[in-house]
This record gives structure tokens, C-alpha cells and sequence, in this order.
């Protein structure tokens, strides 16, 4: 496979009715990725999904996937919909026919495999389908376009933790199988852990952390000190975030290369859900590709 | 792209042919009825009652039309956004210009098919009717005219954009509905009105009883003048035409030197007004696809955002 981005983001802002919902968003983010695209409700993070499979325009900036403009994309791309959108008078047969209808490459014999498996009956409508059913549905159809980036909004949303658990199965399964590159976004971190290698952080329509999850994780640090070394460490490294508990300051910082502290104080690495949810208190600190501004104190 | 729009659409599509099926056997079954008892003695008074019995019915069919813009028309985009299955169908390979031009044509071919099909078969049963000076209610009656001839095609297709245009605008069923509903009744309401403007009028001057523009024309204003040329006001025209005691008879009016100006269309006109109407609305409807079209390439914002 060649090296090109799967998403490319280059100043793009989308505003609605004078409202920014997402402003001047710059990216690139390699193929083969698994990206979870986090960040609180009304971040941007579907306004940014849409912008990337063409069912938005830019308002200002501009956006690629798989190295192309985003309309002549149309064909490699496939996109499930936080709603998860069927046609509830159609059979779930129908529903592949469309799929063979509107798509050259379509995977049939994937797509009748993977419901047989799923036990999900042909013929039944698709409205009568259950929450799980209707989500692995809406997923086989995206993956049996034969697609090369999958882009999910929310996919796990409104789902019972035992559908969550076969609906990520079976995304993880096709991504291994068919090496696809894959955007998925969520609010629950907790969702994606095991499954994506890139984090997106999205915050009030800004970028705010946007890399390879264990290049982030190594380049920031959890730290126990007394409350008067807090200045010392602040001047060496950029402190995300800052909490004291016990006569400790627990601190949250970002050391490039080979930090070194005070052996005295315990230090560890941050999991990811810790280092989204410290960004995301602190909206004005960023990790590439801007630079981030050093706060010392609150 | 054929095969989605059949499958999507179908149920309208076998409801709208049952209903043409239903219309035509009814008025094949009339027709036949009515030819086989005209030619006898009461043939003028039974030819009228025969007639009037179904063109009351037609009478109402000029909003048919309506029922194809609610229920062809508005599914076709509001449906999609309401469902938010436009975020599935507009994210396959297919391109969106491709889907609309697919679905719009598809389903306008059928339209103008089934359209052509109704005003021919209302066509055929007033020209069962020929001979009796009845078949000039096609252009004088404004229900009849709507629905008789190419204009109901027309008509059919003009209802069918305004409520996909409606859909794409409103993106929800209920208010795409309302403004259907209430634009084409304004429409019907304008072109009923007016139509007699269509054209100038001829006009013809009656001076005596026995003198007429003729059965088949479409009347479209007359006026009592007196013995002077000075036009009578309608309750007038007795005290002014008639001398004290004379008897209401037709010819009395003119014997007192009274004239009555009648403006009128011919009747060779009908097929010019079919062809006028069916020019403005098919301009209309012009401008509804455009609109539509620019709706949809218009990559449509979404109602909520995440």
C-alpha cells in the first residue's frame, strides 16, 4: 500500500446558522489507522464526519480522503450514520439489493455470510429488526461496499453493552480482515481503548490532540510531588493538568523525550482516557500540531 | 437506481394505476350505457341527466393532482430527511446528481404516463356526449377542462415537483405536506379564475332570439345594451327592455331595440388553452426541479450536530 493520508484537513471550518461548529481544523492522518474521534456532545466531531464523506460542504478550508477531493472519493468510502439509518419498509434482502444496486464493488456473498452468521432473517423488515440487528445491518452493508476507509459516527450509541461488545467485534474482525483504514467517533473513551491506535480530540469545534495513541501516551506523564516543587516542574515540562489530594500535587504533564524526575516521586503513564478527559478540562492546552501554551498555575 | 425508486415508490404507483383501472371501467361502463340510450324521443333531457350524474363526480377531480404531490411527490426528499436515510443512500457509490436525476425522471415518466391516461379516458366519455351540444362543457366548465385533454399531465406533474420541492425545503413530512397543500390550492384557485384570459374574447353582438355564440363555445361575458348603445346593469334590463306588460318572451328583450354583447371563446380554442396551461405549468414545474436540484447538490446541513 502507498503512503497517502487517509483524511486530510487543511484550515476547514463548517458554520450553521452563524454558529462555528468547527473552525479552522487542520489534520492529516496516515492509511491503515484505526482513529477514535473523541470529544463532548456538540464538539464537531459528526459535522467533521460529514465534511469527510461529502454530506456537508466546507464553509471555509478544505478536506481529502485516500489522497482524492472528498466527491470523487464517493466509491471507497463508507459511512454508517449515528442513526443508523435503514428503510423500515424494506426486507433486510431489500436492503442488500440496495446495496448491490448502488455499489460496482459490492461484497454479496460477504454480506449474505455475515447476516447467516449474525442470525438475522432475510426477510424480515428491517423496522422489526432489533437495536443490535439494525446496527450490524447498517455495519454489513458499509463494509460490503468494499470500501477502503470506513467512517462510523457514534456507532456504538443507544446499543445494550452485549450488542456494543458484537457490533465492535465484528468492526475489528473486518478491519483485520480487509486492512481498512477507520474513523470512529464517540464520547465514551472507554468504548475504544482496545480497538483504535490514533486519537482525535475534539473540543468546542477546535482540534485539540490529534496523534498515534502510544506516542501519546509515552510523551506525557502522571506525577505525584510535594506542592512547592509544582513551579520547578512547570518551568522543564507543559503541566496539562494539575490536582492535589493528600499534601500531594498530582500533575499531568507532557515530556518529550527522556524526562526526568524526582525519583522520589511516583510516576507512571497516563491511560487514555485520562489524558482525554485532562485535555478536554483544559480546552486552551493542545498537542500538535499547534503549540501548546504553558500555564504554570491555574 | 431504477429498481430502488420501484421498490420505494411502488405501493403509490399500484394504487394510482388501480385507481386509472377503476376510472376507466366506470366510465367505459357509463359511456356505453349512455350511447346505447340516446337517439330517442327525450334524448336532449336524458343525454343532460346522464351527463350531469357523472360530471358531478369529475366536478372534484381537479384535486387528484394533490393526492399525487402528497403522496408521490413529498416522500421522496422530506421522507429521506425525516428518516435520515439520506445519509445511507447519498454515501453509496452513486452519485447524488445521478440518484435525484434517476428518481425524479423515473417517477415523472410515470406521472406524465398515467396523467395522459386519465384526461384521454375523461376525454373519450364526454366525446360519447358528441352531438348533443353537451361537449362544450370540457372547455366552459372549469372542472372539466382541468381534468379532460393533456392538461391533467400537466397538472399531475406540476403536484408531483411541488411536493418533492416542498420536501427538499421543509426536510420534514408534515410542513412539506402543508405547503403543498396549500400552494396547489392556490394554483388550481388561480387558473380556474382566470383562465378565460387565455385569449381575447371574440365578441358577438345578439340582436334577435335564435342568434348564439353556439353550443360548444366557451361564454365568457355578456352585457344588455339599449336602443342608445349605453350598457343596461343587470336588474335593470327588465324595466329597460321590456314595455309595461309585455310578456318575458325572448324576442320581446330585442323587439324594443335592446342588444346583448356576448364575449366568448370559440370553441376551436379549447386545445390553444390546453396547450397554454400546460406551457405555464410545465414552466413551473421546471422551476421546482431546479430548485430541488440545487437543494440537493447543495450538501444539505443537518438538523442536529455532534
Amino acid at each position: 500500500m502507498t503512503e497517502r493520508d487517509m483524511l486530510t484537513a487543511t484550515g476547514l471550518a463548517k458554520r450553521y446558522h452563524g454558529d462555528w461548529a468547527l473552525r479552522d481544523c487542520s489534520l492529516s492522518i496516515p492509511e491503515g489507522r484505526v482513529v477514535a474521534l473523541v470529544g463532548p456532545n456538540g464538539a464537531g466531531k459528526t459535522t467533521l464526519l460529514h465534511l469527510a464523506v461529502g454530506l456537508l460542504e466546507p464553509t471555509r478550508g478544505r478536506i481529502g480522503v485516500l489522497g482524492k477531493p472528498v466527491g470523487r472519493a464517493l466509491r471507497n468510502v463508507a459511512f454508517l450514520a449515528q442513526e443508523k439509518p435503514l428503510y423500515p419498509g424494506f426486507t433486510v434482502a431489500d436492503m442488500l439489493r440496495f446495496g448491490r444496486h448502488l455499489n460496482p464493488r459490492w461484497d454479496k456473498a460477504f454480506a449474505e455470510r455475515r447476516l447467516a452468521e449474525l442470525g438475522i432473517p432475510a426477510k424480515r423488515k428491517t423496522g422489526r429488526l432489533s437495536g443490535g440487528q439494525q446496527a450490524q445491518l447498517a455495519l454489513t452493508l458499509a463494509i460490503a461496499k468494499r470500501p477502503q476507509l470506513l467512517v462510523l459516527d457514534e456507532p456504538l450509541a443507544n446499543l445494550d453493552p452485549l450488542a456494543r461488545h458484537e457490533v465492535m467485534t465484528g468492526l475489528m474482525t473486518a478491519v483485520a480482515e480487509r486492512e481498512l483504514s477507520v474513523v470512529l467517533s464517540s464520547h465514551v473513551v472507554a468504548d475504544l481503548t482496545d480497538t483504535c491506535d490514533w486519537l482525535i480530540v475534539l473540543n468546542r469545534g477546535a482540534v485539540q490532540v490529534n496523534g498515534d495513541i502510544d506516542d501519546l501516551t509515552d510523551r506525557h506523564r502522571v506525577l505525584s510531588c510535594p506542592a512547592g516543587s509544582v513551579p520547578s516542574v512547570a518551568d522543564r515540562f507543559t503541566v496539562v493538568e494539575q490536582g492535589a489530594a493528600e499534601g500531594q500535587t498530582s500533575l499531568l504533564v507532557r515530556a518529550e523525550g527522556q524526562a526526568v524526575f524526582d525519583p522520589q516521586w511516583p510516576v507512571r503513564s497516563p491511560g487514555l482516557e485520562e489524558l482525554v478527559l485532562a485535555y478536554l478540562r483544559r480546552p486552551e492546552a493542545a498537542v500538535l500540531p499547534r503549540p501548546a501554551l504553558s500555564a504554570a498555575t491555574r | 437506481m431504477l429498481w430502488m425508486t420501484w421498490r420505494q415508490h411502488r405501493v403509490q404507483i399500484l394504487v394510482t394505476v388501480a385507481f386509472l383501472a377503476a376510472l376507466g371501467i366506470a366510465l367505459l361502463v357509463h359511456g356505453i350505457s349512455v350511447s346505447n340510450s340516446l337517439g330517442g324521443a327525450d334524448s336532449a333531457a336524458l343525454a343532460r341527466d346522464r351527463f350531469s350524474e357523472v360530471s358531478a363526480v369529475l366536478g372534484w377531480f381537479p384535486l387528484v393532482p394533490l393526492l399525487i404531490g402528497i403522496f408521490w411527490g413529498v416522500p421522496v426528499l422530506a421522507g429521506e430527511y425525516e428518516r435520515a436515510t439520506h445519509k445511507l443512500v447519498w454515501t453509496q457509490s452513486v452519485s447524488r446528481s445521478r440518484w435525484l436525476l434517476t428518481k425524479l425522471g423515473g417517477l415523472a415518466v410515470v406521472v406524465v404516463l398515467t396523467g395522459l391516461a386519465f384526461g384521454a379516458m375523461i376525454s373519450a366519455w364526454i366525446g360519447v356526449f358528441d352531438g348533443t351540444g353537451l361537449t362544450g362543457h370540457r372547455f366552459a366548465d372549469p372542472g372539466l377542462f382541468t381534468v379532460s385533454g393533456v392538461v391533467p399531465a400537466a397538472w399531475w406533474l406540476f403536484a408531483f415537483t411541488l411536493g418533492v420541492t416542498a420536501g427538499a425545503i421543509a426536510q420534514r413530512v408534515l410542513p412539506a405536506l402543508a405547503v403543498t397543500v396549500g400552494v396547489f390550492a392556490v394554483a388550481l384557485f388561480l387558473f380556474m379564475t382566470n383562465r378565460d384570459a387565455f385569449a381575447a374574447p371574440q365578441h358577438l353582438e345578439i340582436t334577435s332570439a335564435g342568434q348564439g355564440a353556439g353550443a360548444e363555445t366557451y361564454v365568457v361575458g355578456s352585457t344588455w345594451l339599449d336602443g342608445q348603445g349605453r350598457a343596461i346593469e343587470g336588474d335593470a334590463v327588465d324595466r329597460v327592455c321590456l314595455p309595461q306588460g309585455a310578456p318575458a318572451t325572448e324576442n320581446a328583450y330585442h323587439e324594443s331595440g335592446c342588444r346583448q354583447l356576448v364575449e366568448f371563446q370559440p370553441a376551436d380554442r379549447y386545445w390553444r388553452f390546453q396547450l397554454i396551461e400546460a406551457g405555464i405549468l410545465l414552466t413551473l414545474t421546471a422551476a421546482f426541479v431546479v430548485t430541488t436540484a440545487m437543494r440537493v447538490r447543495r450538501r444539505t446541513p443537518t438538523a442536529r450536530l455532534g
